[in-house]
């Protein structure tokens, strides 16, 4: 553990004394480690730390609710942001010093190897009536922010609602998949929570839409062909966004989906 | 090649214990040849790491046929490691050679003076073997390698690299209780692997 701290310390070595005293390297590694072996989320293997002395012995913690340095609540979003400080180089050498550790004791030897390969998956989205809603809103969300400021230069008021909307949703939409990463299932009633929620704050895209619609009319920086572009791409996204929001109004009300 | 369709990681193993040494995902889907020479860099650089007085060595390399390419035969005999485990045919790999067989291997790869036929004898013994190749993926997969849940390249490395520590953790923790296979407890005689008994007192009774 200490070359592995160590490796660390000098990846990322501490350019100020002051501030709150970090996380131990050693707590946030042994939670991403059990986390594989326990199978658990973010959520629940930092929820176990607090709860679970399993847990906090697995983390080199021995005193509970002494630490000044709080190594006993350690956010999901702390554990995201170590590992997204963890690249390639980082993930092989912690793997050498493992291996190296290993054969050091004589535990295991290098001498006789087998290769091979499997394939893996790269994890699906949901594919829910809430996600479909939520694509639909950020594509058009994502066309006002896009193509208003080429409009109009001071058109910053219209970006900064579309931004803030967009921001807003994607924070349902993280509830979302913690919810059902914590339960293990998709279930409907959550969805159609969900679904809920996205409807009510995706209110004023309809409006937010048609301001960027007519502000894009009336740009004269814009060359024709790329107004036609952007009018097309408009009109199809607004479209598709009536259309899904129309569907999950009726299911949130209970009744089946149109046929297509 | 796009994250959206799946990775394809490739592990270097101990076929005894099934500790791994080294783990790879690369960009794309490359040829199983094209993975064994970086993963034996990356054992060759723990290898590096280790501080006793005689460094362990690579002896042999076994893999399936999809690794049968003759050039990278040479690069592993020009290296001194025996690709006999390494099956050029749908025949079964001999697991007792005689020893014209084992002549016959050594001078094959050159290797008369470097490996001995005890060598060749437990490389053939470690031959390719898919029973036990599955048995190490099935311990990742049970651990979540089987889908990527981070994003990206980078999110599959951190994953099967996490989920590779965290399987080696679990060897490592078998193989200090001795809950290891017959064959697992051989081989490890064979090479020389000690048992320490960590939990007895080894002090004289008297």
């Amino acid at each position: 553990m200490s070359a592995i701290e160590h490796s660390f310390q000098k990846r990322f070595p501490t350019t100020s004394p002051r501030g709150r005293r970090p996380v131990p390297i050693r707590v946030l590694f042994a939670l991403e480690l059990l986390k594989h072996e326990l199978g658990a989320s973010d959520e629940d293997i930092c929820q176990r730390l607090r709860t679970d002395f399993a847990v906090m012995y697995a983390c080199g913690l021995r005193d509970y609710q002494v630490n000044p340095s709080q190594a006993h609540f350690v956010l999901p979003e702390t554990l995201c942001e170590f590992r997204s400080r963890i690249d390639e180089t980082l993930m092989d050498e912690l793997i050498a010093i493992q291996a190296a550790v290993a054969m050091e004791e004589g535990l295991v030897s290098p001498a006789h190897l087998v290769i091979d390969t499997f394939p893996c998956e790269q994890g699906s989205q949901r594919v829910t009536d809430a996600t479909t809603l939520y694509k639909a809103q950020k594509k058009t969300l994502e066309l006002i922010v896009r193509i208003t400021p080429q409009c109009r230069s001071r058109a910053t008021t219209l970006t900064n609602q579309a931004q803030s909307l967009h921001q807003e949703i994607k924070k349902v939409m993280r509830c979302f998949g913690r919810q059902c990463r914590g339960q293990g299932h998709v279930f409907v009633k959550l969805v159609r929570h969900t679904e809920q929620k996205l409807l009510e704050l995706g209110e004023p895209i309809t409006a937010l839409g048609q301001q960027a619609q007519q502000l894009l009319a009336q740009a004269t920086a814009l060359s024709d062909a790329t107004r036609a572009r952007f009018a097309e791409a408009f009109n199809a996204a607004m479209h598709n966004h009536a259309h899904i929001r129309q569907q999950s109004t009726r299911l949130i009300q209970g009744k089946k989906a149109p046929p297509l | 090649m796009s994250a959206q369709f799946g990775h394809k990681p490739g592990i270097v193993s101990d076929p005894a214990t099934g500790f791994l040494f080294a783990s790879r995902v690369p960009e794309g889907n490359p040829s199983d040849p094209s993975y064994v020479l970086p993963l034996l860099d990356k054992v060759q650089k723990a290898i590096e790491r280790v501080k006793t007085p005689q460094r362990p060595r690579v002896h042999s390399l076994a893999g399936d046929r999809g690794l049968n390419d003759t050039a990278l035969r040479q690069t592993l005999h020009a290296r001194g490691i025996l690709t006999v485990g390494i099956p050029k045919t749908v025949e079964p790999i001999t697991p007792n050679p005689s020893p014209e067989e084992v002549r016959d291997i050594l001078t094959e790869a050159g290797l008369n003076r470097q490996r001995t036929p005890h060598q060749v004898h437990l490389a053939c013994a470690c031959g390719y073997s898919r029973p036990v190749v599955e048995s190490h993926i099935a311990s990742l997969l049970s651990r979540g390698a089987g889908q990527v849940r981070y994003k990206g390249h980078p999110g599959a490395t951190v994953q099967l690299g996490m989920t590779a520590m965290a399987h080696n953790g679990a060897v490592v923790v078998r193989i200090r209780q001795q809950c290891l296979s017959k064959r697992a407890q051989k081989f490890r005689r064979l090479l020389g692997l000690r048992h320490r008994k960590i939990n007895e007192i080894n002090n004289p009774k008297n």
